[in-house]
């Protein structure tokens, strides 16, 4: 546990000592707010879907920004030797870089909070609803995070790491977009169903099961390097 | 301690290590002395588990560094060529790190020992290589390993941080066992007790290091095809 701290506290102590983290958490926060309030008074609703109907279109880049880096710069750099040098589970190292971005995704989420509580002064914002929508978002966020982070493991180009991240991510909206019967595949389907205030089980498995698997790959994966 | 027992490493076409045997038994410093490509760093990463051989046994510690990969670490300082540290965080800072992650305090003597008491809230990005070198090593030293791993530790330095890290080294030689990879000549004829020569990956020489002037260029310009 005390591992697990001490490397959560070094990869969020990177992202807020440089200007990624910042730049990153800050701009998604920014065009959140932006994109949804410019509309607010002409849609005459306080209703946060279109909201959470841009969300994952905006993680489908600011996710891979952030998370392109976890491995892919420190097999650039060195310093993954250094790390795996020490008597540290190679599952701690990637649950701590898992978690540690996730933070950051949530302090960005927490920075889109003065959208709900500007409607809230204007209309009637369901909280229930609400928090069920943000759940959806964080589910989102996890999967397309682990999907970087697996990708992350198989170069030192971060450039290269983003691109197919952003890649691998975009083919899984595919089926919701095109309405195809395969939509049973894709997480926005499942992101959907947060949308509409229903706590579906099946969507609570499907987020669950898929970001395990892609850590247990990335562990595996890991342990391979 | 350290068990070799016919190990090949084999990455594609070409054979990084070839039916490597040794055993090192003894505390002090063992010099593993080849030119570049020869196959030293490879031994080194296959020594603490970053890579497995493709046929033949290893053994630290009567453990299998690649499965048992935690319980030998434990045991072992390790300083990788280059010595790729994080730039962004403070020394202070990275050697707590690091003694978190190995579960031991830091040593109270510690940063006089390798002399960078003056640099401890220095980010590392702006230190200077020799003062890099020994943060590396103090990382290597915290835990008070049994067995210290250093691939190349004054490779690049001037003399005089030769010297100083060479001197660190020997304190530390009486209570613990060191394998130094390095290709410099005169390092291991003044350091080393025992000496392995490795070239093309196979073991060309395991021997006392010569003590005499000369004997161990002597002795390299024998084994090693130049």
């Amino acid at each position: 546990m005390n591992q697990l701290n001490n490397l959560i506290k070094k990869e969020l102590s990177f992202y807020f000592k440089n200007p990624l983290g910042y730049i990153v958490v800050c701009l998604f926060a920014i065009i959140a707010n932006f994109l949804f309030m410019k509309d607010v008074f002409l849609r005459d609703d306080t209703s946060m879907r279109p909201f959470f109907d841009m969300i994952p279109f905006l993680l489908l880049f600011f996710v891979p920004a952030l998370a392109m880096r976890v491995f892919s710069e420190e097999q650039k750099a060195g310093t993954l030797e250094t790390l795996l040098s020490l008597p540290v589970k190679e599952e701690i190292i990637v649950l701590a870089k898992f978690i540690a971005v996730s933070i950051c995704f949530t302090i960005a989420f927490l920075l889109t909070l003065s959208v709900p509580i500007s409607l809230f002064f204007l209309g009637k914002v369901t909280v229930g609803l609400l928090l069920c929508q943000y759940l959806g978002a964080f589910f989102l966020t996890i999967l397309f995070l682990s999907i970087t982070q697996f990708f992350s493991l198989f170069s030192k180009n971060q450039v290269v790491v983003f691109l197919i991240s952003v890649v691998v991510i975009f083919l899984l909206f595919i089926p919701t977009i095109l309405n195809d019967s395969l939509f049973i595949i894709s997480p926005i389907y499942y992101y959907e169903q947060f949308q509409r205030g229903l706590l579906d089980t099946r969507a609570l498995i499907y987020f669950t099961v898929l970001t395990t698997l892609l850590q247990v790959a990335a562990i595996k994966k890991l342990k391979r390097l | 301690m350290i068990t070799c027992d016919h190990v090949t490493i084999q990455f594609g076409a070409k054979r990084a290590v070839d039916d490597l045997t040794f055993s090192i038994k003894e505390n002090g410093v063992i010099g593993l002395l080849g030119p570049n490509g020869a196959g030293k760093t490879t031994t080194m990463r296959l020594l603490i588990g970053h890579l497995s051989p493709t046929s033949g046994t290893v053994s630290i510690f009567y453990k299998n560094p690649k499965t048992d990969r935690i319980e030998t670490l434990s045991q072992i300082g390790y300083l990788a060529e280059n010595n790729p540290l994080y730039p962004e965080m403070r020394v202070l800072e990275y050697l707590q790190f690091v003694s978190c992650m190995k579960n031991a305090d830091l040593p109270p003597d510690l940063f006089s020992q390798v002399n960078i008491e003056s640099v401890l809230n220095t980010r590392i990005e702006e230190l200077s290589r020799g003062i890099k070198q020994r943060v590396g090593l103090a990382a290597a030293l915290i835990g008070n390993p049994k067995l210290l791993i250093l691939d190349e530790p004054t490779s690049g330095l001037d003399p005089i941080e030769q010297e100083k890290i060479q001197q660190l080294i020997l304190n530390r030689a009486h209570n613990t066992t060191i394998l130094l990879s390095t290709h410099i000549l005169s390092e291991v004829e003044h350091i080393s007790t025992r000496l392995l020569m490795i070239d093309h990956g196979k073991l060309v020489y395991d021997g006392k290091t010569p003590k005499e002037k000369g004997a161990v260029e002597a002795l390299f310009k024998k084994h090693i095809a130049i």
